[in-house]
């Protein structure tokens, strides 16, 4: 077993990993990693099985060392990582050795998200099946919170080092494109005006700085509703609603299981993991999309990497 | 009800109602049971809220040759023909102590409502309340209905951290915060026990969509006897 300490945790970096299943009628967020893709590359990169949970850093300012060399890999946005100085090349395996320290610095604008995987995955309890942390609720992860300086992990098994295993540059996403957003319209779309409906997917919007991993919200022309309040509806991941002020905002793994404010429809899923990446101001567009497409769509990605 | 295909992998299921004549939530509950036992394996979530009904699938669900939404109609037509095993409601009785220490927007409330303070207690306490919904946090119960004199809107601004265990309404709803949370509700009272434990994973949460919920007046005695015992 080696043993990680965590020497800087300065915004925001948690143990993730599917979320959980199960839950939500009890009041539970589902949680887990925000960007599935680039998790189940991490993980694939030093060999686990692809849902094992990882480290998620958001924008950062995050290191790490060890006791004992220990086969990484580091995907998603690109933090500029180092070595003891020594640039690290994300989205492919390598060996941390004792005494050298892993920095992710500031993101450089290509990406929000980043993933560490270690091989043999890290040993953390599971809560309700999930290792994934909800600091809000307490729950999962290292002791229900995010990580800070001085925290330790194990590994759960000491695996032989392995050879290099790189990702195929055209694998690798870029995440300072502008974005197409399909949705699925759906919950209230039918109830807003049709001008509201004819602003929502015509003009362009944008990520904003307002995020976590709750949801994002957009900027962009307001979207008038007019029905007054309404009741609180289950929300499922990838929700757009409207606020009072006609604010759009995505919802994430992180969302409360409920939301009564008017729903728009759904993002695609696959597309909620590029929009998770992009940095604030990136211009974004939605457009209207048959759910039975977006399915299959889905159904190989999750049969790509072996997942139920 | 209506069936829509909402994403990928998710259906909602949306019952005759709305807020001025809701559906009865053990209704939803009966549904939510033989949907979970219809998907067994497959079914990653079932989530009773108000008058919908979000059902979400796993992939295996819609592999070549099945068909979800049929399986989800004859769930609703068993519903609608009542002749599966009916669920009884189970009835809860929450412990709640409305003294002054504890009940910050009490004075307020009866005020409003034209009452006492006792006669709002007694109010609050001599109903019995449905679970319409979970959600907001690990165990928040939305219950209703509550008394037409107690009902207010939401405060114009939201408490920074409202207690763990404090006993809130808001509108035609009544709610125990399983957490120390930011809250717009009115505060009225405390539960010394806990609404959610997640150390028990099997049975985490003290309520349930569908069950009914009794508030049992106690005084402070008895609310820190309850709380200390709670927490060993």
């Amino acid at each position: 077993m080696a043993k990680l300490t965590v020497t800087r945790a300065d915004f925001f970096a948690s143990i993730q990993d599917m979320g959980r299943r199960r839950t939500q009628h009890l009041g539970l967020a589902q949680s887990g990693v925000a960007d599935e893709y680039s998790f189940f590359r991490a993980n694939y990169l030093v060999g686990n099985a692809v849902t094992t949970p990882v480290i998620e850093v958001i924008t950062g300012f995050f290191s790490i060392s060890t006791d004992r060399p220990v086969t990484m890999a580091l995907t998603g946005a690109d933090m500029s990582a180092r070595v003891n100085n020594a640039p690290v090349r994300p989205w492919q395996s390598f060996v941390l050795m004792p005494g050298k320290v892993l920095e992710l610095k500031n993101t450089t604008g290509m990406g929000l998200f980043s993933y560490l995987a270690v091989k043999g995955g890290f040993d953390i309890p599971l809560c309700f099946k999930s290792a994934s942390t909800v600091e809000r609720e307490n729950l999962g992860g290292y002791h229900g919170r995010k990580l800070a300086a001085g925290d330790e992990l194990s590994t759960i098994l000491d695996r032989p080092l392995c050879p290099t295993l790189a990702t195929p540059p055209d694998q690798i996403p870029q995440f300072d494109q502008p974005l197409t957003l399909r949705i699925m319209p759906g919950y209230d779309h039918d109830n807003f005006p049709e001008q509201s409906q004819r602003t929502f997917f015509t003009s362009e919007y944008a990520t904003s700085n307002k995020m976590d991993r709750t949801g994002i919200r957009l900027s962009g022309p307001p979207i008038i509703w007019q029905k007054g309040d309404i009741l609180s509806k289950p929300v499922a991941l990838g929700v757009v609603q409207i606020t009072n002020d006609g604010t759009p905002v995505v919802l994430l793994k992180e969302r409360q299981s409920t939301g009564g404010y008017p729903m728009m429809g759904v993002v695609s899923r696959l597309d909620l993991f590029r929009l998770v990446q992009a940095f604030p101001d990136t211009p974004l567009r939605f457009s209207p999309a048959d759910p039975v497409r977006l399915r299959a769509e889905l159904m190989r990605f999750y049969n790509f990497w072996g997942v139920a | 009800m209506k069936i829509e295909v909402l994403s990928e992998f998710s259906y909602l299921i949306r019952f005759p109602g709305d807020k001025t004549c809701l559906p009865e939530p053990t209704k939803l509950g009966i549904a939510a049971h033989l949907l979970r036992d219809a998907f067994a394996e497959d079914w990653v979530e079932v989530v009773p809220v108000f008058a919908d009904l979000l059902v979400t699938l796993s992939a295996r669900s819609f592999s070549e040759g099945a068909d979800p939404e049929a399986i989800i109609s004859a769930c609703l037509e068993k519903l609608e023909r009542q002749d599966e095993v009916l669920v009884e409601p189970r009835l809860i009785e929450v412990p709640a102590c409305y003294d002054e220490e504890f009940a910050e927007d009490l004075p307020e409330i009866a005020e409003q409502g034209g009452m006492s303070i006792e006669q709002a207690v007694r109010l609050h306490s001599e109903l019995t309340y449905k679970v319409y919904a979970m959600g907001f946090c690990a165990g928040f119960a939305y219950m209703g209905d509550v008394p037409e004199p107690l009902r207010q809107p939401r405060r114009s601004s939201p408490r920074t951290k409202i207690p763990v265990g404090s006993v809130a309404i808001a509108d035609f709803m009544t709610a125990v915060y399983p957490l120390a949370m930011p809250g717009g509700w009115h505060i009225i009272g405390r539960c010394p026990v806990p609404l959610f434990t997640p150390d028990d994973q099997d049975n985490p949460t003290l309520l349930r969509a569908g069950d009914q919920v009794r508030f049992h007046p106690i005084d402070k005695d008895e609310f820190y006897r309850l709380k200390a015992k709670w927490r060993n």
